[in-house]
């Protein structure tokens, strides 16, 4: 199974069949040059529909980021599967760090495939909580705020590389509201969008409309 | 009057209750005369079951005839009137029977004008007209959790009809949606009957809505007009 393969199985059917990451050298297996060619052509295809459903202008797509985030959710599905992996290969694999720093473009770009890491660390748990794995989607969640969203307990949260693009602020506030995620209510500015949303109509959120009426805006604290 | 028979009598009573008389039609031997206003009829021959047929005419006042024409009261002798001239004729050459109207028919009424009229009662609107312009600047704007609840058709006038709860906070018409029967805010229709009933009264295909204006006019809206309302929905909507 090429990456090429796993992106376009995700995006088209919702479901994916993975091959082992570790070879039995030990080694991790490496994409092709080939394969993250044909990943990028993929993933490029499928952000033009993406955008279509996003609030605004979103920004432009980072190609770097797009594969780093294509690889490492490869990577950490296929670890899912294959549950024998040594917490080495797994770190190896999942903590490289993505090529570019921080920014709208590059967030957005590693949301593409990223953005199904609650649902690999929610199986991931479910399997083994105190899988090494888990730990590391952990960090990865704690890294990437805008593709965790569902994930509890990633605190402190820093949306600084985001937060000053609507579209992706947007798309943050939906995805709060989406999962009820309540541990994502921290800062004032992400409860005043939330409230701005939800409006008088609290029956749209109504996990989050009572604890947000409950909560002081500016500490976050009951 | 006690049973007498074969003594004559007659009856006087009202032109216009006749109609009475049908009933002693088919007794052989009664004649009749019209005399202005009233109606005399007349026998010679009385019996018990008769007798009870006569009293039972409203409005008729029964006589003795006597010699001579005259009238007597029953139970009386000084006689009271005078039988009067003119052509008898019977009972049943008078009386013209005509068959009755099979199942009489339900004569239908005139009918009930459906209208509009202005309603105190307070609802909540769950759909808006409004321009395409404006919605398509919300929409491809608002939260997510807001365009899962709407469904928007666009027309060829690049307007737009929205529906759902809560509704975009955007200027607009707004209406009431029951039953596929949308009626503007604020009014009702008079008389005041249900959805149901008015989409019945119209004979409205399930798949079509029907929009009301105030003055009581509708068009139709074909149901897969409207699609679920989504950020891409609208940006590939060319309004």
């Amino acid at each position: 199974m090429t990456v090429a393969r796993f992106v376009e199985s995700l995006f088209k059917e919702g479901r994916v069949r993975v091959g082992e990451s570790v070879g039995r050298d030990g080694q991790l297996r490496q994409p092709t040059a080939d394969d993250l060619q044909e990943t990028k052509a993929i993933l490029k295809e499928f952000e033009l529909s993406y955008r279509a459903d996003l609030s605004g202008d979103p920004p432009a797509v980072s190609d770097k980021a797009l594969l780093w985030g294509a690889v490492t959710t490869f990577y950490a599905s296929s670890f899912l599967a294959y549950r024998d992996a040594g917490e080495d290969a797994i770190r190896l694999a999942l903590s490289v760090p993505c090529a570019e720093a921080s920014s709208p473009s590059v967030c957005y770009a590693v949301d593409l495939t990223l953005r199904f890491l609650p649902d690999l660390f929610r199986l991931a748990r479910a399997a083994s909580p105190n899988d090494p794995l888990v730990s590391v989607l952990r960090e990865l969640a704690h890294q990437w705020p805008l593709s965790s969203v569902g994930i509890a307990g990633v605190e402190p949260v820093d949306l600084s590389s985001f937060r000053d693009n609507a579209c992706l602020l947007q798309l943050y506030i939906d995805r709060i509201i989406a999962t009820k995620d309540r541990s994502r209510l921290n800062e004032p500015l992400i409860c005043d969008k939330i409230r701005a949303a939800i409006g008088l109509h609290s029956e749209l959120a109504p996990e989050l409309s009572s604890y947000l009426i409950t909560t002081n805006p500016q500490t976050g604290t009951e | 009057m006690p049973a007498e028979p074969k003594s004559p009598w007659t009856v006087c009573l009202p032109i216009e209750d006749a109609e009475h008389m049908g009933k002693l039609r088919l007794i052989k031997g009664l004649s009749i005369l019209v005399d202005g206003t009233s109606v005399w009829l007349r026998g010679d021959y009385l019996d018990d079951e008769l007798d009870q047929r006569i009293r039972s005419i409203p409005n008729a006042v029964r006589f003795m005839i006597q010699a001579n024409r005259q009238l007597t009261r029953p139970g009386e002798t000084v006689p009271c009137a005078q039988l009067p001239d003119g052509l008898w004729q019977p009972l049943r050459a008078w009386l013209s029977t005509k068959l009755p109207v099979a199942g009489f028919a339900a004569e239908a009424g005139s009918g009930v004008m459906l209208k509009l009229v202005r309603s105190s009662k307070n609802r909540q609107a769950n759909l808006m007209l409004s321009s395409w312009e404006r919605w398509r600047a919300y929409a491809i704007q608002a939260p997510a959790v807001r365009l899962s609840r709407l469904g928007f058709a666009v027309s060829e006038n690049a307007d737009v009809l929205i529906r759902g709860t809560p509704l975009p906070p955007i200027p607009g018409h707004r209406f009431i949606e029951d039953h596929g029967i949308i009626i503007p805010i604020g009014w009702q229709f008079e008389p005041n009957v249900g959805s149901v009933i008015v989409r019945q009264v119209l004979k409205l295909d399930e798949t079509v809505k029907a929009l009301f204006s105030e003055d009581g006019s509708f068009e139709l809206v074909p149901d897969t007009a409207f699609v679920q309302a989504t950020r891409s929905a609208v940006r590939m909507t060319h309004g």
